[in-house]
């Protein structure tokens, strides 16, 4: 038998067997569940920005509930989303988790009492005995890998309000040349260089890190990557980053840690009203 | 929590940070009786500050009608529900502040405007207290009573919105206590938004995180007036600095009215945030209004204020009022003149405490015509 034509046909079957789930909106399912996250080094370009790419097949699924933030104030008084299933694969070089969770709705605003869904992945920066799950602890730092649907909306304002008649802003009578400064200084945050103001184009993630509890910090001129779709009331999002921007804990060939959070907008979500993961999980990474 | 003491209450209170008084406070006063809703501190503020995208809803100063206006809505009406019972015996508060009817999981009871409350930024202008039956207009005084509301941020000495957030990146400047929020830090959670109790932290969509009022704080730092108190046309504010309850300076304006006389009055004292804008209530509304929105000295500020023309030390006071555009540190009033002085002590405004009246002829002899006004 020629071998060659076997695995031909086998590798035509397995993409026919993807193009068509993928055509009917449906993920092919997991090759396996695991009890720990592992990240398996893709055969292709990592998908960073395609939740739905066949490559995440690849890999197993991780499945954690989430429970609601309840060690500090303020609380999530409700619970949200109750279970996230994470995957996870790299290239040597770049990391990139896929989270999937079911949400009623869709919620991607983000304005005066209008919260976005988000989700974030968290791994111990330094190996050894990982901190506390809870944002980690004095000396004991994590970082944390952030995405919003919000960031992936081109206009907030225009999205907020879509009947808002022009406006003359006052930055726009600068001549050309000045504009671009003018816009900066009419935005506060912006012309601070706070990393949780995102323009349109930005990559629509956010990479901290945390020592405690509201102590989140930006971690300054790091290359992001992802996106986030949600399709039949489910969100599948991929979060990717350098291994090196994430620490030193997670690397290829090394087990480390992991744990999810998850913010339903619909819900006010936001902060520490959130869904977490009440422990880390095992990161492994081929 | 920590046990601070509020003089407001007259009690110790709990606050989530231990006492930390600002070197000076900045503080406010606001004669309610000459505001005339002409919204030019409203535009002063605006044009100055909150002109950029993402920004349009925001008024961190605005003039709102009372009892029917609100801006963002019923945002007064809602704490004080939330509060439950207020209760004063005599100058000490009984009843609960935010902070300590927080709920569980809370660091400060409060709520969060929905975005319509926001739609309507003069909501209620102009409208009276109730509906006026068949020739009730004719007799005085009238029964029916409405006024104007100045509000800017407070800029507490127990910031509610500071309290709330859990990222810590609300502060209190030492050098003069304006309430900041560092933009670079901030991540837009809107619990500022929510535990101010009165709605005076905004957020914006477009940078993603949450503004107020700077106190115009550049300008502070030269002597000058805040925009707002600046632009008054109506001259019914005075911005200074408020000393402690217990270092009271007679010649400090603030003090005078809030500590002395205790004519100038807190806004929601009960919320417990010691807010540090002073009103000199109105004198047509009824006490147990006032007294809900300004505390039980709030009668007798009243009967304070409808005497103050016949005591020169207040109507040189007031007479100072909008006279100049430099804060006014210490004052004195001497033979009827009313005079300022800056932080070094250097006069700055020189003003009669009595407005000379002219009276001129009804009738224009040249010109053989009756004047509209002779006075």
């Amino acid at each position: 038998m020629d071998t060659k034509n076997v695995d031909v046909s086998r590798r035509f079957a397995l993409g026919l067997f993807s193009a068509v789930a993928a055509a009917c909106g449906r993920t092919p399912r997991p090759l396996q569940i695991l009890d720990h996250v592992l990240a398996k080094r893709s055969s292709g370009a990592l998908p960073k920005r395609a939740p739905a790419s066949p490559l995440w097949d690849e890999t197993s699924e991780y499945s954690t509930p989430l429970a609601q933030q309840n060690v500090t104030a303020p609380m999530l008084q409700q619970p949200g989303v109750t279970r996230v299933k994470a995957r996870a694969l790299h290239d040597g070089t770049w990391i990139a988790f896929r989270l999937e969770w079911a949400d009623t709705a869709k919620n991607e605003l983000y304005g005066p009492s209008t919260f976005s869904d988000a989700a974030a992945v968290q791994v111990p920066r330094e190996s050894g005995t990982p901190p506390s799950p809870m944002m980690g602890h004095p000396g004991g730092p994590v970082r944390i890998l952030y995405w919003k649907a919000a960031w992936q909306v081109a206009d907030q304002l225009a999205a907020l309000h879509p009947n808002k008649p022009p406006t003359d802003y006052p930055f726009l009578a600068s001549a050309p040349e000045h504009r671009e400064l003018m816009e900066k200084q009419y935005a506060p945050a912006s012309n601070a260089g706070n990393p949780n103001f995102h323009k349109s184009g930005d990559p629509p993630l956010f990479l901290g890190e945390a020592e405690m509890f509201g102590s989140l910090t930006g971690v300054p001129n790091v290359e992001l990557d992802g996106r986030g779709e949600y399709a039949e009331r489910t969100w599948r999002v991929v979060l990717a980053a350098p291994l090196a921007n994430l620490g030193s804990a997670v690397r290829p060939g090394r087990e480390s840690s992991v744990a999810f959070a998850v913010w339903e907008g619909g819900g006010q979500n936001i902060g520490s009203r959130k869904m977490r993961s009440e422990q880390w999980a095992r990161l492994i990474l081929e | 929590m920590a046990k601070v003491y509020n003089w407001q209450l007259g009690r110790e209170m709990d606050y989530p940070y231990e006492d930390a008084r600002p070197r000076k406070q900045w503080a406010g006063l606001f004669d309610i009786n000459k505001c005339i809703a002409c919204q030019t501190c409203s535009i002063a503020c605006k044009t100055t500050w909150t002109s950029g995208r993402g920004q349009e809803y925001m008024f961190w100063n605005n003039v709102e009608s009372k009892p029917r206006g609100f801006y963002p809505l019923g945002y007064d009406v809602n704490i004080l529900n939330l509060l439950g019972e207020q209760t004063w015996e005599g100058q000490r508060y009984t009843g609960q502040t935010i902070f300590e009817r927080a709920p569980t999981g809370e660091k400060v009871l409060g709520w969060r405007p929905a975005e319509e409350d926001y739609a309507h930024p003069n909501l209620g202008e102009d409208e009276i207290v109730g509906s006026i039956e068949k020739g009730a207009s004719y007799g005085l005084p009238h029964e029916h009573w409405m006024f104007y509301l100045a509000r800017t941020c407070n800029h507490c000495t127990y910031p509610g919105c500071l309290a709330s957030c859990p990222r810590g990146s609300i502060y209190k400047r030492p050098e003069d206590g304006v309430v900041l929020i560092d933009q670079s830090r901030c991540r837009g959670y809107q619990e500022c938004v929510r535990g101010c109790p009165y709605k005076k932290v905004y957020f914006n969509p477009c940078t993603g995180t949450s503004e107020k009022c700077v106190g115009c704080y550049p300008k502070m730092e030269m002597g000058e007036a805040s925009q707002c108190f600046a632009a008054c046309i109506g001259k019914v504010r005075m911005q200074g600095f408020i000393n402690r309850h217990d270092q009271v300076r007679e010649d400090n304006p603030v003090d005078y009215l809030v500590h002395v006389r205790k004519m100038a009055l807190p806004y929601m004292p009960q919320t417990g945030t010691e807010p540090n804008m002073y009103y000199v209530p109105p004198i047509h509304v009824p006490d147990s209004f006032l007294v809900q929105m300004f505390g039980p000295n709030a009668p007798e500020a009243v009967r304070q204020y409808r005497n103050a023309k016949d005591d020169p030390i207040l109507r040189g006071l007031f007479a100072l009022f909008g006279s100049t555009d430099k804060i006014i540190s210490t004052f004195q009033v001497q033979n009827e003149i009313a005079i300022g002085f800056d932080e070094q002590h250097n006069e700055i405004v020189r003003v009669p405490a009595k407005e000379p009246t002219f009276t001129r002829p009804a009738t224009d002899r040249l010109y053989q015509i009756r004047r509209q006004n002779s006075t």
